[in-house]
């Protein structure tokens, strides 16, 4: 019998070559080892590199290039990492793409996530979700960072799997890919401080002088969320019940929260130091709703500083900003205000070119708001700026005053950017020979007397109202109302316990208890990553990490409010109530507010 | 004998592992939209355009230009910037001829999406002119959304699709995922427009 044989050496050789044919070019694989240059000082490399997953800009301040769907070409500036990954890495969902975790602790583990299937009642309850035979597992091995430099260039997972096509296929050489990667490793890598697998420590600030009656309405609030997320706790901690009779052992344990009142005393420039010493004292993961005789600017500087989500203050004066990250406001204010009365002029009363204006501003920080939130407008909508008068501090505006002003300027429309005098001016106004064509007015500044527009200035005075105009009795309104009773929050013209109902949905549902079982490995102890696809509540995959927070809340979808006409959400947005309504008022002691346009101005 | 059969056993395994691990040329070749012809009926309302204008969406459809039209927002994660990027490839391709096709991207979040935000995004994606993105009240959005059967009351489960109409008929092409450039240029030729 005649034998084949095989030099050893040719059937490796072979072997070889056909193994070599299949792989990647040998950029892939040795990508991250090999460095170009020398590499910047370990700062500077998580800066560069948080530069090119935030804003796609390459090390060398060039734009990153990348190309999706085999040959669409896209660039940094318009499709960065955080586009998808968000600015936390734990991922996003949008439509049917779900974008996975690109964080350092997830990356270079082995990976399994699995659809949250609805327990079968006709069975009984699995151990785990993994038991499930229903479930579609995804899995991949523990990135390298070869086979990362692999997936971010070619679009190939470890597993040999090709990743959706949407993922861009990013032109980055080796030492800037080593730079990326490095970031990459040190993001959402450690619990945010305040957490701990107990509780969660969370606080709200009080500012100066604030109204007793506001600041018991505010807390009231703030008590019933904290109460209502520890009671849903203290329950689930102790068994999983899955209904129809069906309880097993807890598997999973919710932190309660706590919350902290952090008292600032003194001017307004002490209180930056004052949140210092109450940080370092006490860290809290975030800070809750939040009162201040003042602008929250120092809040809000204090946060952006330490990076501390703060949601939801009650301020009638923001900070507004495209850019900052950490303070969601329920609006902008008395800003929004005017800048709602630049936007209705410009289109709905399509008010000339070249009308004139004459502003005046009171020496108040929210008068100056909502004059400045006017001017941007205004300057936007390219036109000239108003003529503005700006009284004193204390100072009074008498009628003999104005009329002199209008008799100069002879304005089209006059911006009575006022308090408490309101009133007075817009009598003196109703009772000179020739009343005004039309007078704007600020619902913020006038308080709760808008029964103060006397009744012979209403038919030209035009308020610019950031609320409601029902008391709404959708399920919605009657479900938040109850809910508020039940727990002793007030409900009152304060509007403080309306809005901050809100609470409800961007705080609690984040952090939502559910009835379902965990694997406890999802936590990032263990040695493997496992985790439920198409959920962004913080409990279920565990991150407690500040900016997860902010992306989850960005991922929400729009929804009903006990104060606003609508609130919305989207990823970077920072301002749930975008609206406000221009209104006038019906004659009479307790006059109907009119409405003159929609809730939303452009 | 045993030592042939042995390497020969570890290079399947390897040919296999391979082949296992290789990118899957194949994945990426396929489909992953859906054409139709569909005819909508185009409401005659006012939008508002990046520089805050108002226009009639009808008139922009019956321009006598070719009108592509897609639905996205400003602070879009994932859908929209992919959407737009075939915009800006196909405006490259045109080159100076940008304006000889009408590109109409309608906004989902009208709430936040003012003029100024529109215009940023536009920036952003290098858009030329013949490129708009029209925002308007919730109300008329919805309207739009409704009229090329597109309506989705959250933003955030929004879907790829896209709308091509020649000008001297009112029938739409309508492709339903996410397209690549060659593909989205294809189709676009096959709907008649010579590139």
């Amino acid at each position: 019998m005649h034998r084949l044989y095989f030099p050893t050496s040719l059937i490796a050789a072979v072997c070889l070559l056909t193994l070599l044919s299949f792989l990647p070019p040998p950029t892939v694989w040795c990508a991250g080892i090999v460095a170009a240059a020398p590499l910047p000082p370990p700062e500077e490399v998580i800066r560069l590199g948080e530069r090119m997953y935030r804003d796609g800009i390459l090390p060398s301040g060039s734009t990153m290039q990348a190309v999706i769907r085999d040959d669409v070409q896209v660039h940094g500036a318009s499709f960065s990492c955080v586009s998808c990954h968000l600015r936390s890495g734990i991922g996003s969902i949008e439509g049917q793409i779900l974008s996975p975790p690109t964080n350092g602790l997830k990356l270079f583990k082995p990976y399994y996530q699995y659809n949250p299937v609805i327990p079968d009642p006709n069975k009984p309850p699995p151990k785990n979700m993994m038991d499930r035979p229903d479930a579609k597992p995804f899995y991949r091995p523990a990135y390298t960072d070869e086979t990362l430099a692999a997936a971010i260039r070619f679009g190939v997972n470890p597993a040999g799997r090709e990743l959706n096509p949407v993922m861009p296929r990013y032109e980055i050489d080796d030492r800037d890919m080593s730079i990326l990667i490095a970031y990459l490793k040190t993001l959402s890598a450690e619990h945010a401080p305040g957490v701990s697998p107990k509780e969660i420590r969370f606080a709200t600030v009080i500012a100066g002088t604030v109204p007793p009656d506001q600041r018991t309405e505010m807390l009231a609030v703030l008590d019933a969320v904290i109460k209502d997320h520890n009671a849903k706790a203290k329950k689930r901690n102790k068994h999983l019940n899955y209904g129809d009779n069906r309880i097993v052992d807890a598997s999973f344990n919710y932190p309660f929260f706590t919350l902290s009142r952090w008292e600032l005393t003194g001017p307004p420039e002490t209180w930056g130091s004052q949140l210092e010493e109450y940080y370092r004292k006490e860290p809290v993961f975030a800070l809750l709703g939040g009162m201040a005789s003042g602008s929250w600017q120092p809040m809000h500087d204090f946060s952006e500083q330490h990076k501390i989500p703060c949601l939801l203050p009650v301020t009638d004066l923001p900070v507004v900003s495209d850019s900052d990250w950490y303070t969601l406001y329920l609006s902008k204010g008395a800003w929004q205000e005017g800048d709602t009365a630049a936007r209705y002029l410009d289109r709905i009363a399509a008010l000339p070119k070249e009308a004139r204006v004459l502003q005046i501003v009171e020496e108040s920080a929210t008068s100056r708001a909502v004059a400045d939130g006017f001017e941007a407008a205004w300057k936007e909508l390219t036109r000239a700026a108003p003529v503005t008068v700006t009284l004193g501090r204390g100072e009074q505006l008498s009628v003999s005053d104005i009329q002199q002003k209008i008799r100069k300027e002879k304005p089209d429309v006059i911006l009575l950017w006022t308090s408490g005098q309101t009133g007075t001016i817009l009598s003196g106004l109703a009772a000179g020979s020739a009343a005004p064509k039309r007078v704007h007015v600020s619902s913020t500044l006038l308080g709760s007397g808008l029964a103060q527009v006397p009744e012979k200035a209403r038919p030209f005075t035009f308020i610019s109202y950031p609320y409601r105009l029902d008391e709404g009795k959708e399920l919605f309104h009657v479900n938040a109302r109850a809910w508020l009773k039940k727990n002793s929050a007030p409900v009152t013209d304060l509007r403080i316990s309306s809005k901050l109902f809100a609470l409800t949905k961007v705080f609690l549902e984040p952090f939502q208890v559910v009835k379902r079982d965990f694997n406890p490995a999802g936590q990032g102890s263990g040695l493997v990553i496992m985790e439920e696809q198409f959920e962004m509540m913080l409990h279920v995959r565990r991150n407690y990490y500040r900016d997860y927070l902010l992306d989850v809340i960005g991922m929400m979808a729009d929804a009903n409010s006990l104060a606003f006409e609508r609130v919305s959400f989207g990823p970077g947005q920072r301002y749930i109530s975008k609206g406000c309504y221009i209104i006038k008022l019906s004659p009479g002691a307790q006059p109907n507010l009119i409405k003159e346009s929609d809730w939303v101005i452009h | 004998m045993k030592n042939c059969l042995r390497i020969a056993i570890i290079a399947g395994l390897l040919i296999i592992s391979a082949l296992t691990f290789a990118p899957s040329q194949a994945g990426a070749a396929s489909k992953t939209y859906k054409r139709t012809v569909e005819r909508y009926h185009i409401p005659d309302i006012a939008l508002i355009n990046q520089e805050g204008k108002n226009v009639r969406l009808k008139s922009l459809v019956d321009s006598g230009k070719p009108v592509i039209v897609d639905f996205i927002f400003g602070t879009c994660t994932t859908i929209c910037p992919v959407l737009s990027a075939s915009f800006t490839s196909l405006q490259n391709k045109l080159g100076a001829d940008s304006e000889k096709v009408h590109l109409l991207s309608v906004s989902i979040d009208p709430e936040n999406d003012t003029p100024r935000v529109m215009r940023d995004y536009l920036k952003r994606y290098r858009a030329k002119p013949g490129w708009d993105f029209l925002t308007g009240s919730r109300k008329d959005v919805d309207t739009v959304m409704k009229s090329f059967d597109a309506y989705i009351s959250n933003k955030m489960s929004h879907y790829a699709v896209t709308f091509i109409h020649m000008p001297g008929g009112n029938s739409w092409i309508r492709i339903d995922g996410i397209t690549s450039t060659s593909e989205f240029i294809e189709e676009i030729k096959k709907a008649g427009l010579a590139l």
